[in-house]
């Protein structure tokens, strides 16, 4: 797969805030690109700089426009689903699909259809001539996501794409975005729906004020941030957790009641040591196995300061 | 900042044409005609109804004249006068009081009658000038005057004016009717505008649609947009009221044609300056309107809000000038971009003013159009942006000047 977009070291201040700060990735074509982190952490900046809305105070963007290469992803390429958003209450659903889609450069025959046929797609079509303030807020939702992607862009940002939707919506928005992608469309999402984000994300970039922390795959995230397993423990009698965290191989322990723990055991632990260090101590009645999740990841990389 | 394909005239159009339909509405428009229609012809037929009934009314006066004056009845008056006797006044008194006679006149001198009423008389002027002329008739007789003589002495004197060929000829009735519809036209255009670009802006400054708007297209593409599209929602109020105009100039051509022959020719230079000026005042009145609509937050509790009707001023500053369109102040506030758009078509309609005036006016004020389309558009790049609070003062007037906002 080559590279759609290549960001280095692009740094933007606002005043006296370093917003961005020496951050560097790039997007394949045809992939889902996640890039995550809590607020302040510099993604919407970041995004500003993509779409050409401000200039980075230093580094380099560079995308592979259609008509060849740009300093910014140009209005036509680009799907965008913005965190500030909203849509045209007092126009109808129609008027206001064929109106951005206009903006993105359709004709306004083009996008008429192409609304119909989203709006059908998403079971929306017997609302299409109704006032958008009729619609419920997910619906609403349903209507921003197709107003992101109805010109066919190459490169679509979608943030907080699954806000405001119900799980079997999420569902319905999670398949859409991966229909997207095996379509050739590059997606850079956010959201801070982790486990989402875990099943959708082809690559994850975690931004912590400013900085790129961890970046690649899961499997690579969970390797970098040293975590490779998560236990879930029960024991037959009352805990004692200090003993567990000083176990070999256990990173971290968190406590969830008076007989039963959670522990995230480093990259490479030994499992077999780590059992046998538990059981030793207290008998186990029940124990469950994953692999670590993105959550864990991600609570530990952007570290305890921004849980505060 | 970014070069955009989609920043062509093309995308202008689709802005402008989204603006003007999110508020026109061809349906709600002809039911509004459809009405007013309703309404003129319900106000016309009452009023000829009116009309009829009061002219088939007729009044019945007895008089009892103690002096001898000719009380005469006029052509085609609404008054019946029946001379009475000394003897005939206790059972007219009774008629009056049953409501079976509409007055009892008593002459009792040159100088003096009483008028005994059942009820507030609609004939109270009639009866007055009757009663004016026949003691005129019998001051003239007792004085050996003829009527026809004293007729003559108090017509007018006729005063004919002409103008010298290097002087200018007064404007025309029509042309003074047309000056004071061009005012009220534009300061209902002003209205509109005000109205919509407030709604417009507003409503997506809370809807939040900047940053998907201006991720499609460049702010300023949609900053003229917006100007056009509203500029011609006002145009549109314009042209209604011309129409309107036009079907009443066309009521009166018809029904009256002696009154419009009194209106005198309109000259077509005229018509020419004002639209001009209306164009070029809408559109820097209009960026005015749209800097300052993206400044508000709240607009129901702005204190900018009333900053929006600043734009009528001139139209409200030019009614004065009417009937003084040579005063030195007139001549100023032709020229001055705030106020010309206003002022300098009614000057232009009313009195001698040179080309070149009118044109380096409409070049200040294009100019101005210019210069206040590119420091609204700076102040509503930041505005929009800004939720929850408005720029202060000083923020303003630093965008304006550097076009730089860090306040988001």
């Amino acid at each position: 797969m080559d590279e759609l977009l290549i960001t280095r070291d692009l740094v933007k201040t606002y005043a006296t805030v370093r917003a961005v700060d020496g951050v560097g990735f790039s997007l394949r074509r045809g992939e889902i690109f996640a890039l995550l982190g809590p607020n302040g952490a510099g993604k919407t900046s970041t995004v500003r700089m993509l779409i050409g809305q401000t200039r980075p105070d230093s580094g380099e963007i560079r995308f592979s426009s259609a008509h060849g290469p740009l300093a910014h992803v140009p209005p036509q390429e680009l799907g965008y689903l913005p965190e500030e958003r909203g849509l045209y209450l007092d126009q109808t659903v129609l008027r206001t699909l064929c109106y951005l889609g206009q903006l993105r450069g359709m004709s306004a025959k083009l996008a008429q259809t192409e609304s119909l046929a989203w709006l059908k797609r998403l079971s929306l079509d017997d609302r299409a001539k109704e006032k958008v303030s009729a619609l419920s807020k997910g619906n609403q939702q349903k209507v921003q996501l197709i107003a992101a992607v109805l010109h066919k862009p190459r490169f679509a940002i979608l943030d907080e794409p699954f806000s405001g939707f119900d799980p079997i919506n999420q569902e319905l928005a999670l398949n859409l975005i991966r229909e997207l992608r095996d379509g050739g469309m590059t997606v850079l999402l956010s959201a801070h729906q982790m486990q989402l984000v875990e099943r959708l994300a082809d690559r994850i970039l975690l931004l912590n004020r400013g900085r790129a922390v961890l970046g690649g795959t899961l499997a690579e995230l969970r390797r970098d941030a040293g975590l490779s397993q998560r236990l879930t423990l029960t024991f037959a009698a009352p805990l004692d957790a200090e003993r567990l965290g000083v176990i070999p191989g256990v990173v971290a322990v968190e406590r969830l009641n008076e007989r039963q723990a959670a522990l995230l055991l480093a990259d490479g632990a030994n499992l077999n040591q780590v059992l046998a260090a538990l059981g030793a101590g207290a008998e186990i009645s029940d124990v469950q196995s994953d692999a670590v999740g993105l959550h864990e990841i991600y609570l530990r990389a952007v570290g305890p300061e921004a849980l505060a | 900042m970014r070069s955009n394909e989609a920043s062509g005239a093309g995308m202008r159009w689709v802005v402008a044409k989204w603006e003007f339909l999110r508020y026109f509405k061809w349906k709600e428009e002809l039911i509004g005609i459809a009405v007013m229609i309703a309404i003129g012809a319900a106000m016309l037929i009452g009023s000829a109804g009116f009309e009829w009934s009061k002219a088939s009314q007729r009044y019945s006066v007895a008089v009892l004249d103690r002096v001898g004056v000719d009380l005469l009845e006029k052509e085609r008056s609404q008054i019946t006068i029946e001379r009475i006797a000394e003897r005939d006044l206790p059972w007219k008194t009774e008629q009056v009081g049953l409501g079976q006679l509409d007055a009892l006149v008593e002459i009792l001198s040159l100088d003096e009658a009483t008028v005994l009423l059942h009820k507030e008389p609609a004939f109270k002027n009639e009866l007055q000038a009757l009663l004016d002329d026949a003691r005129r008739r019998a001051a003239l007789k007792s004085a050996g005057i003829e009527d026809t003589a004293f007729e003559k002495w108090t017509q007018p004197m006729t005063m004919s004016l002409s103008y010298h060929e290097k002087g200018e000829a007064p404007a025309s009735r029509g042309e003074r009717l047309i000056v004071i519809g061009f005012l009220i036209l534009l300061m209902s255009a002003v209205f509109t505008c005000f109205a919509y670009f407030f709604t417009s802006i507003t409503s997506e400054k809370q809807a939040r649609v900047t940053e998907q708007i201006i991720s499609a297209i460049p702010m300023q593409t949609w900053i003229d947009g917006k100007l056009i599209g509203i500029s011609l929602l006002g145009l549109k109020s314009m042209l209604t009221l011309t129409l309107w105009a036009g079907l009443v100039a066309f009521g009166v051509a018809t029904f009256a044609p002696e009154l419009y022959a009194k209106l005198g020719s309109i000259d077509a230079d005229k018509v020419v300056v004002g639209i001009l000026f209306i164009l070029l005042g809408l559109a820097f009145w209009n960026s005015f309107l749209a800097g300052i609509a993206a400044t508000i937050d709240d607009p129901n509790n702005s204190t900018r809000s009333s900053l929006m009707l600043v734009p009528s001023i001139p139209s409200f500053l030019a009614f004065p000038m009417l009937s003084h369109p040579d005063n030195l102040a007139v001549v100023i506030m032709s020229w001055l971009p705030l106020t010309s758009m206003a002022v300098m078509p009614v000057r232009y309609a009313l009195t001698e003013v040179a080309w070149w005036e009118v044109a380096a006016s409409a070049l200040l004020l294009a100019w101005c159009v210019h210069m206040m389309r590119l420091y609204a558009s700076r102040i509503f790049r930041a505005g929009m942006f800004l939720y929850g609070k408005e720029p202060s003062w000083r923020d303003m007037w630093r965008i304006v000047r550097s076009g730089e906002f860090d306040g988001r």
